[in-house]
């Protein structure tokens, strides 16, 4: 059974130090999966997660629970990666990782034929490499509503902009995306 | 409605994010506008393949990571700004010896009366030394300045 992060958080506040291993174990996946999804690169995406739960960690006795742990913590990964992207030897990465590089994370177990699984994958990284030619301000949003599944208000509040710059933003990044996505589909 | 306006509005009504009243106008246009029926369709296809995209789980590494990196608050190194206050506090030190160094020339060199740059020198050099035996570096001075003046 998942334990309740709200406890979790309490457990820490109280000095149980050891209760924080617990809060990285409950949302680990979900964080690295956006990280990844931001960032592209896995080894990157590794990085992003882990500074992430480290400021979690700094900041988590001034955290109070009015507001939304996940919230609160999906923030700092965002802005963690949109931080990341601003490193001078970021780009040479990024060049090295736009080919769609073997994942180093776990898969599951997937019982799809060769084939499916096969043309799946293939999709999967055509869509990935076109989210990462997305410029962040649009890439961030999409990747927010879709592949985290927040809705427009939770994304104007964990970004701190305005619901109509949310919903403006949206339209432009499928638009931008939709034209990635045939551009690099016809390069397959 | 126009095909403007239901195209700035037709991401939305994807993910459902419109009023009732929005969303009731952006369906009365669709019904009889092909291309926007047509722009709607591709929006869903884009979706779609987004959903496609793979979920990625966390490497086993990361949770050994983060919690090797942990550290106590008391062992947390400095602030990444620390070294700039060092220096700060460095120039305000440098700052405070110019300044002390000025008003103290400034109190030397000031005696209150109408005096000289010579009567300067000789504060300097008579009143912080005198007596100055003959003999001694104040003296030799006294007597290099005497000499100056007398030429």
């Amino acid at each position: 059974m998942t334990p309740d992060p709200l406890h979790l958080i309490e457990q820490f506040k109280a000095g149980d130090l050891s209760s924080f291993e617990g809060l990285v174990r409950v949302y680990q996946d979900r964080i690295y999966n956006l990280c990844r999804h931001l960032l592209g690169h896995p080894q990157n995406a590794e990085d992003a997660a882990q500074e992430t739960f480290l400021k979690a960690y700094r900041n988590l006795k001034r955290f109070t629970p009015e507001a939304s742990f996940y919230t609160w913590l999906y923030r700092i990964a965002v802005n963690t990666c949109l931080d990341f992207r601003k490193r001078p030897f970021f780009e040479s990465l990024f060049k090295r990782s736009a080919e769609g590089e073997e994942s180093m994370a776990v898969e599951p177990v997937d019982e799809r034929s060769p084939e499916r699984l096969y043309e799946s994958r293939q999709t999967g990284h055509i869509v990935q490499r076109s989210l990462q030619a997305m410029s962040p301000k649009l890439r961030v949003v999409l990747v927010l509503k879709e592949m985290e599944g927040l809705s427009y208000q939770e994304i104007a509040e964990l970004l701190k902009i305005s619901l109509g710059t949310v919903k403006s933003r949206m339209a432009r990044a499928r638009g931008a995306l939709q034209t990635l996505l045939k551009k690099n589909m016809e390069q397959k | 409605m126009r095909c403007r306006k239901a195209h700035k509005l037709m991401s939305a009504y994807l993910d459902q994010e419109l009023s009732v009243r929005e969303q009731e106008a952006v369906e009365s246009h669709l019904a009889h506008c092909a291309p926007c029926r047509g722009e709607v369709q591709a929006l869903t296809e884009t979706k779609q393949l987004l959903a496609q995209a793979e979920h990625y789980h966390a490497p086993p590494a990361l949770l050994r990571r983060v919690m090797t990196n942990l550290e106590p608050e008391a062992t947390r190194p400095l602030p990444c700004f620390a070294p700039f206050l060092v220096q700060l506090g460095q120039a305000a030190l440098i700052l405070v010896i110019i300044g002390v160094g000025v008003v103290s020339g400034r109190f030397l060199t000031s005696t209150g009366g109408t005096q000289g740059p010579g009567d300067g020198v000789t504060t300097l050099s008579l009143e912080l030394f005198d007596p100055a035996p003959p003999e001694s570096l104040g003296g030799i001075y006294l007597a290099m300045m005497e000499m100056d003046y007398e030429e």
